[in-house]
């Protein structure tokens, strides 16, 4: 008796995987897509109220949300402060990142373990619960009775979001770090490189991918947040608000409230973000998934 | 030209209780080819990453002409080092590669590009010097790492399992250059490698290591035909030397399977040092297990009858795989023009009486050792 497995001639049952994975990456798609879509549809649509929304504009207006937009509200204002904000955040944690991922992937000292576990233990507290206390380091370091309260809170912003920053990109970054071998270190000391040689002539360069990764991180921090900076500057004046606390504005009043006009906004403010994934996407995917560096 | 003396050197890692390393001796003299040789965890690399300013040394003095450098820096100590990996900077071209170390000591730019230029027509990459490292094989990025090293005139070389990523062959080849260098260069070379058939060939003067300790120090011919002990005496050779232990009595060996008449030679050495009537371990390499008429015929004394359990063909000559009561294995190499030898045949065999040696049983030291190095 000889027994013939034969193959299964129904074209479904036999690439039922592959039509399952097609299936779940649509409907993923979908889901990710079509608020997108809608986002930028109802920018070109002028139109007071949402229920009257439709998918396909239906008083289609290239121009008039975003004129609304730079004659009536302060949005150019918004726009330039929150991204000073984040490149400033940017270049400041980009920089203790990388040295501070290093340093612990390359130096072996006293309280090392207990640093990088206290690093891992600050990302268990969720950083709303700190906002009352933010609040109230700020009005006591004087920020909000100094002349020029906006620039203070700003800098003070940028302190947080910088720490912000680094804690976590710190065991990212080392992590790249230490899938550099350490025997290009070596050889390099052995060549005749000092630490600094080692650290700016050799590491640097390998972890770029990575650096590009925490840098964009950082940048794209504080242009999503929207409880921290409406609690610090909420009494403050219009010009001297956030893009996302200033376009929640804008939607804010049940009665007042222009979806199209906020919509329109969000358009515009998701431009630099998208240029910056689409100019380092290599180098996001390469650095988030491997470590790939051979010697 | 330069020379080394490591004086009583140890290594104990911080979070270790034993000594990696124990007490290293070993003098250099100029232009010596020195190999560290010993089995995986020996510390034959802890030593020379010691030697390399890589690793500290927990005790004894490391000398480089006449001045004690234990805590001078790796950069400054004027070595060249190749790495089992070798650590090529994967972001710089071959020519940067090589001339990193140049660039480093600041020479002249013209200066750098004549030698880099030189090294790799020496090691045929001239045409590979603008390719990053990844687009090379395995056998350029080794010659790529070997011409970062020779490129520069150091005090001193250091390689660590240089070749143990390349296939038999190219092994064979880049065996041959390192060997052609090392003479041109003229510096001391230390060469870490657990082959020993690259010990044995590369090698001016070899020191085998076991356990963090050194077994012996002599010259390839010295480890082969006067082993120091057990260790030594299996480590080196392939097949390794076949060990019986055994009962020594009146010029007679005798172990469960057979029983053998010792040389004059070795019986009075033996006698002498009081081991008529103990127990020893024989050690016989394959090369002195012969078979044939002729054979029995030089040495009547000693031979005897056992079983082939396995037949290894190797071209010019067959290993001969012998079960020796209670569970040792003994091997013999025929050559060619001896008999062949089908499994599980009965067959008589012959050892040569006169390439024997002794170890005691407990200590494992050659009992020949002493009288043959006063030779």
């Amino acid at each position: 008796m000889h027994k013939t497995k034969t193959l299964n001639r129904n074209f479904i049952v036999r690439n039922m995987g592959t039509i399952m994975s097609y299936l779940f990456l649509i409907v993923m798609a979908i889901v990710i897509i079509y608020p997108i879509l809608l986002t930028i549809m109802s920018a070109f649509n002028v139109s007071n109220s949402l229920y009257s929304t439709s998918f396909f504009p239906e008083n289609f207006s290239f121009t008039e949300n975003f004129t609304y937009l730079f004659n009536n509200t302060a949005y150019l204002s918004w726009y330039t402060n929150t991204f000073l904000l984040s490149i400033v955040t940017m270049v400041l944690s980009t920089i203790i990142v990388v040295i501070s991922g290093f340093v612990y992937s390359r130096y072996r000292y006293q309280s090392r373990k207990s640093a990088l576990m206290s690093l891992l233990l600050i990302q268990i507290v969720p950083s709303g619960s700190g906002l009352i206390a933010l609040y109230a380091m700020a009005s006591s370091i004087g920020i909000y009775s100094s002349n020029n309260t906006t620039l203070y809170t700003y800098v003070f912003m940028t302190l947080i979001y910088t720490a912000g920053g680094t804690t976590m990109n710190t065991l990212l970054m080392k992590g790249y770090y230490d899938s550099i071998p350490r025997d290009l270190d070596e050889s390099a000391k052995i060549d005749g490189a000092t630490q600094l040689q080692i650290f700016t002539e050799i590491l640097l360069p390998l972890v770029k991918p990575m650096i590009v990764v925490v840098a964009i991180f950082c940048f794209l921090g504080p242009i999503g947040d929207i409880i921290m900076p409406k609690f610090l500057i909420a009494s403050m004046s219009s010009d001297a608000k956030t893009l996302a606390v200033g376009l929640m504005g804008l939607i804010n009043d049940i009665k007042d409230s222009n979806y199209n006009v906020f919509a329109a906004g969000a358009v515009l403010a998701a431009i630099p973000p998208v240029l910056v994934f689409y100019k380092f996407q290599d180098y996001i995917v390469g650095g988030l998934t491997s470590g790939g560096v051979k010697g | 030209m330069s020379k080394i003396s490591l004086r009583n050197i140890s290594k104990k890692y911080p979070n270790s209780s034993n000594y990696s390393v124990r007490d290293f001796n070993l003098d250099i003299k100029e232009g010596e080819f020195i190999v560290l040789v010993g089995p995986s965890g020996c510390g034959k690399s802890t030593t020379l990453r010691m030697i390399a300013g890589l690793e500290d040394i927990t005790e004894g003095e490391f000398i480089l002409d006449d001045e004690v450098v234990n805590n001078v820096s790796s950069k400054d100590r004027d070595i060249a080092m190749v790495f089992q990996s070798y650590a090529l900077y994967p972001h710089m071209s071959v020519r940067e590669n090589i001339g990193y170390g140049l660039k480093l000591r600041n020479y002249p730019a013209a200066t750098t590009k004549k030698q880099v230029d030189d090294i790799s027509k020496d090691l045929f990459l001239t045409q590979y010097l603008e390719r990053k490292p990844k687009e090379l094989s395995g056998g350029q990025r080794q010659r790529v790492a070997l011409g970062r090293a020779m490129v520069r005139t150091p005090k001193l070389y250091l390689m660590d399992e240089p070749l143990s990523n390349l296939d038999a062959k190219l092994r064979t080849t880049t065996r041959t250059e390192i060997s052609r260098m090392h003479r041109d260069k003229g510096a001391i070379t230390i060469y870490v490698t657990h082959d020993q058939v690259e010990a044995m060939t590369m090698a001016d003067r070899i020191v085998l290591m076991s356990m963090g300790e050194v077994q012996q120090i002599g010259t390839p011919k010295e480890l082969f035909t006067n082993p120091k002990n057990c260790f030594v005496a299996t480590f080196m050779g392939m097949p390794s030397m076949n060990l019986i232990e055994g009962m020594y009595q009146a010029g007679k060996f005798s172990c469960h399977s057979f029983t053998i008449a010792v040389s004059e030679s070795d019986r009075k050495i033996l006698d002498d040092a009081g081991y008529d009537g103990k127990l020893i371990f024989l050690g016989a390499r394959s090369s002195a297990i012969r078979s044939g008429k002729k054979h029995e015929l030089s040495f009547p004394d000693s031979c005897f009858e056992t079983t082939a359990m396995n037949v290894e063909y190797l071209g010019d000559s067959v290993n001969i795989f012998f079960d020796a009561e209670p569970m040792n294995l003994f091997v013999g190499t025929l050559g060619t023009g001896e008999r062949q030898v089908n499994i599980d045949e009965k067959v008589t065999l012959v050892i040569d009486n006169t390439k024997l040696h002794f170890f005691d049983s407990e200590t494992e030291e050659s009992i020949k050792y002493n009288v043959k190095a006063k030779n």
